[in-house]
Parts: C-alpha cells; sequence; structure tokens
C-alpha cells in the first residue's frame, strides 16, 4: 500500500486481489515489484501510472501469470493464482504493448486464428470475431495483411483479439501509443463503452496522464517497484500529499521526482 | 570526408559490440576448420593415407588363387580380411563393414583356359559399395590388375626357367593384362545395384544437407513469435507449449518434401538436359519417404530447440547455421566418410546427417527397401524425440 497516501475502501466487490506481491529478475539489483498490495473492483477501470522501469509490466505480467511472482498471493474472481492459473488466464483478456499478431495474416486471419487457439469454433468463433471487428471498427479492414495497417489500426486490431474470448478483465499495457488523437478517442471511448455495457473490469497502464484521468475509476502510482499513492481522483488530488499540484501530471512528478529515468 | 569516417566509426563500433555475433564469427571458421582439416588430414597427406580393408573368399584354391591372394595382400596400403563365403561376405559389405571385396569362384582352372582361348569368363569377381568413390573403386581395381598381371608375370617367368605349371602356357596366351578379365559387381541391399554414377552418389548428402537447413526460417518464426508478443497471447490462451511446437511439424514437413521432391526431380530430368548423369531412383520410394519424414522431424525438432534456447532471431540464425555446417562436416556430408581418419569416422555416429546419409543410401545407391532403412529411420526418430523433449523442458512457460 502506498506510503503517502492510504485509499477508502472501493465500494465495488473487489474482483482482483493482489497482496504483499514481490518479484526481482534473475541476476538483478532490486526488486521490479516491491511488496505491492492492490484491490480492484468489479467494473473497474484501475489506472497504474508510473515512469519508464516503474514496475508497471511486471506488474501486469504477475497479475496474468506471464511472470513468476517471487511473493505474496493474487486472488482474481475468487481463484488462486498459484492453484488455478488456467482458470485465472481465462478470465483475462491483454492487449500488449508490442501488438502480438501476425503480420502476414489478415485481420480477419488473426481474430480467426486467436479465436480457435483459446478453445472458441463454428458459431461462437465466427460471432465473436464479428463482436471483435465491429467493436474496433475494422469492417473494412477485414481482408488486409495486419503489416500494412497504420499505427491506429494494429492498435485496434490489438484490442479487438483481447476481446475475443469474452474476458471478465481486460488489461491494456499503453493501449494508444503511437496512434493518432482520433484512434485514441476511439479506443477510450470502446474501453469506456465495453465497462458500461459488458461490466468489463479494466487495468490500464499508460504514461498519458488526461488519458488515466479521463477515464479510470482509481488510479495507482507506482514507481521503483513500489505503490507511492493509490485511490480515485478526487482522493488522490485531495490528499495533503497533492496539495498545490492542479492535476495528476503535478502529482505524478511531484511522487516520483522530476529526475530522468532509466 | 567527416561523414564517411564517422559511418566508419560507427560500424565499427556497432560490430564490435555484438558479442555473440563476433563470437560466432569467430569461434565458427576455427571450429570449421579443425573439423575439416581433420576429416581431410589422411586424404591430402599420401604419407598418412590410410590401410584399403578388403574381404577376400577364395573358392577354387588352386595354385593361381593362393598366388593372387598372396600378390594383392601383398599390395601397399590393403588390408585383406577373410570371408566364411559368399553369403558372409555379401552380408559383410551390408553392414558397411568394408566397400571392396575379391571372390574368387570354383574352377579358375577352366577360366584361365577359356581367358587364352579367347574367351571373357571372368577370373574374379570384385564386389563393390555403391557408396565407395568413384576414385577409390579405380583405385582398387588398379590394386587387383596389378596383382593379376604380377601372378601372371610369375607364371611367364617360370615357363621361361623349364619350370612351367600347367596353367602358365594358358596364361601365357593373355600378355595383355587388360584382358584378364575382372568381373565387377555392385553390392545392392538385396541383390546387385546398378553402377552409380556421380549425381547418384551426390545427392543424397546434398538433400539431407538441405533439408536440415529447414532449421533457419523455423527457428527465427519462433523467435519472431516471442518478439511479437504473440507467445505471451497464446501462453495467455492456455496453449501448452508441447502444443505449440508440435504445430510447427506439418508445415516444415512439407517444405522439407517439397524440397525433396525439387531436387529428386532436378537429378532425375533437369541435371541429363545439361549434359550430366541421370538420377535414377532405385530403391523402395515408401523407404525414401520413411527416411525423409525421420529427417524431417530430426531437423524441425533441432530448429525448436535451437529456438528455445537462442535469445534474438540472428543468435538462432547464426547457431543454427554452425550447427548444420558442423555436422555435415562430422557427418559425411561434406566430406566422404572413406577418406577421413578412422577415429573421424568412428566420429560421423554422432551426427544425425550421418544416419539419413546411409539412409539415402541404402535407397538411392542400393536400391534397398523398408527394412534396410529401418535402423537409421529408428535412430533419426529416436533424436527427434530427444530433441522436442528439450525443447519443450527448455521452453519458458513464464519469464523467471
Amino acid at each position: 500500500m502506498g506510503e503517502l497516501y492510504t485509499s477508502t475502501v472501493p465500494k465495488l466487490p473487489n474482483l482482483i486481489e493482489i497482496s504483499h506481491v514481490g518479484k526481482r529478475y534473475r541476476g538483478a539489483e532490486r526488486d521490479a515489484v516491491e511488496d505491492v498490495s492492490l484491490n480492484i473492483g468489479q467494473g473497474e477501470i484501475f489506472g497504474l501510472l508510473g515512469p519508464n522501469g516503474a514496475g508497471k509490466t511486471t506488474l501486469i505480467s504477475i497479475l496474468l501469470g506471464l511472470v513468476r511472482k517471487d511473493r505474496g498471493s493474487v486472488r482474481i474472481d475468487g481463484h488462486d493464482m498459484d492453484r488455478s492459473l488456467p482458470q485465472i488466464r481465462r478470465l483475462c483478456g491483454l492487449a500488449p504493448q508490442d501488438l502480438g499478431f501476425y503480420p502476414m495474416l489478415s485481420v480477419v486471419e488473426n481474430l480467426r486464428f486467436f479465436g480457435a487457439a483459446g478453445g472458441l469454433s463454428g458459431a461462437a468463433l465466427a460471432q465473436r470475431v464479428d463482436f471483435a471487428v465491429d467493436t474496433a471498427q475494422l469492417d473494412e479492414h477485414r481482408r488486409k495483411h495486419a503489416r500494412v495497417l497504420s499505427g491506429g489500426l494494429k492498435r485496434r486490431l490489438n484490442l479487438a483479439l483481447s476481446l475475443l474470448h469474452a474476458p471478465k478483465i481486460l488489461v491494456l499495457d499503453e493501449p494508444t501509443v503511437g496512434v493518432d488523437p482520433q484512434s485514441r478517442a476511439f479506443i477510450l471511448d470502446v474501453i469506456g463503452r465495453l465497462r458500461r455495457e459488458q461490466g468489463l473490469t479494466v487495468v490500464y497502464t499508460s504514461h498519458y496522464m488526461e488519458e488515466v484521468q479521463q477515464i479510470c475509476d482509481r488510479v495507482a502510482i507506482v514507481d521503483r517497484g513500489r505503490v507511492l499513492t493509490e485511490g480515485s481522483m478526487q482522493e488522490l488530488l485531495g490528499a495533503p500529499a497533492a496539495e498545490g499540484c492542479r492535476d495528476l501530471e503535478d502529482l505524478f512528478l511531484r511522487l516520483t521526482h522530476h529526475r530522468l529515468r532509466d | 570526408m567527416r561523414v564517411l569516417f564517422a559511418l566508419i566509426v560507427k560500424e565499427l563500433l556497432v560490430l564490435s559490440r555484438d558479442r555473440h555475433g563476433l563470437f560466432v564469427l569467430f569461434v565458427m571458421p576455427a571450429v570449421f576448420i579443425l573439423i575439416m582439416s581433420m576429416a581431410l588430414r589422411d586424404a591430402l597427406d599420401p604419407s598418412r593415407l590410410g590401410s584399403t580393408t578388403y574381404l577376400w573368399l577364395d573358392e577354387d584354391r588352386g595354385y593361381f588363387a593362393l598366388a593372387l591372394g598372396d600378390a594383392l595382400a601383398a599390395r601397399p596400403r590393403l588390408t585383406r580380411l577373410e570371408a566364411a563365403g559368399e553369403a558372409a561376405l555379401l552380408a559383410r559389405m551390408r553392414a558397411d563393414e568394408t566397400l571392396f571385396a575379391v571372390s574368387i569362384a570354383p574352377g579358375l582352372s577352366a577360366r584361365i583356359a577359356d581367358a587364352a582361348n579367347g574367351g571373357k569368363a571372368a577370373l574374379v569377381r570384385l564386389h563393390v559399395s555403391p557408396t565407395a568413390p568413384l576414385q577409390a573403386r579405380l583405385l582398387f581395381e588398379a590394386q587387383l590388375r596389378a596383382a593379376l598381371a604380377s601372378v601372371q608375370a610369375e607364371y611367364l617367368l617360370e615357363d621361361q626357367m623349364g619350370v612351367p605349371h600347367e596353367d602358365a602356357a594358358k596364361l601365357r596366351a593373355q600378355s595383355d593384362p587388360a584382358n584378364l578379365v575382372i568381373d565387377e559387381v555392385f553390392v545392392g541391399a538385396n541383390a546387385a545395384a546398378a553402377a552409380p554414377n556421380a549425381v547418384q552418389q551426390s545427392v543424397p548428402a546434398w538433400l539431407v544437407f538441405a533439408m536440415f537447413f529447414v532449421v533457419l526460417p523455423l527457428a527465427t518464426s519462433v523467435l519472431a513469435e516471442r518478439d511479437q508478443g504473440n507467445l505471451q497471447r497464446l501462453t495467455l490462451l492456455n496453449v501448452s507449449p508441447v502444443r505449440l511446437l508440435a504445430a510447427k511439424f506439418p508445415a516444415y514437413y512439407l517444405l522439407n518434401l517439397v524440397q525433396l521432391a525439387i531436387m529428386l526431380a532436378v537429378g532425375v530430368w533437369l541435371v541429363p538436359l545439361l549434359g550430366g548423369d541421370k538420377l535414377t531412383l532405385a530403391g523402395s520410394p515408401v523407404g525414401l519417404w520413411l527416411v525423409a519424414s525421420a529427417l524431417s522431424a530430426a531437423a524441425i525438432s533441432f530448429g525448436l530447440l535451437i529456438a528455445v534456447l537462442a535469445r534474438s532471431a540472428v543468435q538462432a540464425t547464426t547457431l543454427g547455421g554452425v550447427a548444420n555446417l558442423v555436422l555435415g562436416a562430422i557427418g559425411g556430408v561434406m566430406v566422404p566418410k572413406l577418406v577421413m581418419p578412422p577415429a573421424m569416422q568412428a566420429a560421423t555416429v554422432v551426427s544425425p546427417m550421418s544416419w539419413a546419409l546411409e539412409g539415402c543410401w541404402d535407397i538411392l545407391l542400393r536400391g534397398g527397401g523398408v527394412r534396410d532403412v529401418l535402423p537409421e529411420v529408428l535412430g533419426l526418430a529416436g533424436f527427434a524425440l530427444a530433441m522436442f523433449f528439450a525443447a519443450t523442458a527448455f521452453f519458458p512457460r513464464t519469464e523467471r
């Protein structure tokens, strides 16, 4: 829990419970994630903010079981990660920073492949592919090879792929990096709509403060593997530690300091 | 000029900091030269030429046959092994114990008489393995002819000295050593094989070498999937490493079969069009398919292991390329096993390429069938399984 601010208890029932999680990579001098505890409620959009190397990606990788934690516990929808990793993974959709699709396959081929790899087939597969295409508005690009798509379309395909298996939790790692304002607005709109219409829980990492301020219900600012503060926007900006801060960016720079990072 | 200088300096810096690339670039030639030098040590140094072992079967037991046996055994760099009978001789040749055998059927005296009367009955039979390189075959045949000629000269001398042997008079009529007929047969898997040509002998080696190069595109494709984040997404979909890696087999197996078809087609149709020898597809097609399939499985599994162990596509390409060259050099693909020193010949057994080469020879040179290639097929399949299980064991399920 943050050393500067302790949040109020979330009103929504917890879907994700992270307790005292720690991780140090082999050969590293310090922990990538150090004693992190977070609760994320069902249907919540939760922002993870932090400078480069703060431990955001490691934390979400632990959450998805892609990186093995050294310490602590993770429970998602009542499942303990150490005992029920496959079940936990089935609940999650990921839009990774590296995109994660096959450039030589078309948009629809990518969707069909990942759908089938996740166990969908027949009408269910077709229905989910159509849903993903519609949601990301990729219909007119269905037959295009992924490699020829623009940066914004690639991000939309990345998002569409993460929705294929009707996840309860959507993990978005810097989903708007390198896209134009129109595409960014569209992606943020889709995320908001998915939460409203489907009750999706979203874990969102970004460097863009205004973006986080716009869509996240609660935010955690992390640095050097630790949660510095956590809470809703009002809680964060109303806290004594945020005195004099005009917005989230001010608070972020105050907590993480202006020093340049690796 | 300054710009050019800056570019040159940049290139030197970039190159000097690619430690893995430099390691491979420096180590690869060293390893390769070491292996090739060892393999060719005896072939290129007349003072170290090894001895050629041959099987000897004398079923005539006459004076001429005994004299010929002694004369051949006295030739330099030939080592004689005795064969118990025709069947044993053929079995030992098929087991690759020797590349050559000489047998003398009963009734040699009659055949010499026949030769004296202008007949063309063969005096001796030279058994040759179809895998024997042409130069080695010609050399051994010359040794045999020299032995025959020396016995003939001995007869003539005895005749001149007034102590003629009964066959000497007959043999005297044969003043031309070329008329001493040698019956040359190629020992096939089950029956006599056709005389091999250069294409027939070289295609199997290049076939094996080319098919193993599937390691490179396969390894780089796995690493591209990892770098693009696809493996991360598939892991999240609970796709197991075994399934993930096993799914690579059909596509690359098909690729290997197309390679095989193209290479055989070139040997059968294109090379003769350009004036070369034609490749004859002797032996069992099913046997060839089995060898190709097992070889393909071995190469694919090996490629998967390289992909799992490498940190980047560049590393996988260099590692895979070097491994292929070393396995090829050790396995007798680049240098025929025959010309290697005994220690290197023994070392060929560690390379799966040598097993595949042997299997291809069984079919394309010896005209063999499924049963003949089973040992090689099983060996390659075992190698494939071992590599595959190693690849799945080292596959990073989660980042540690």
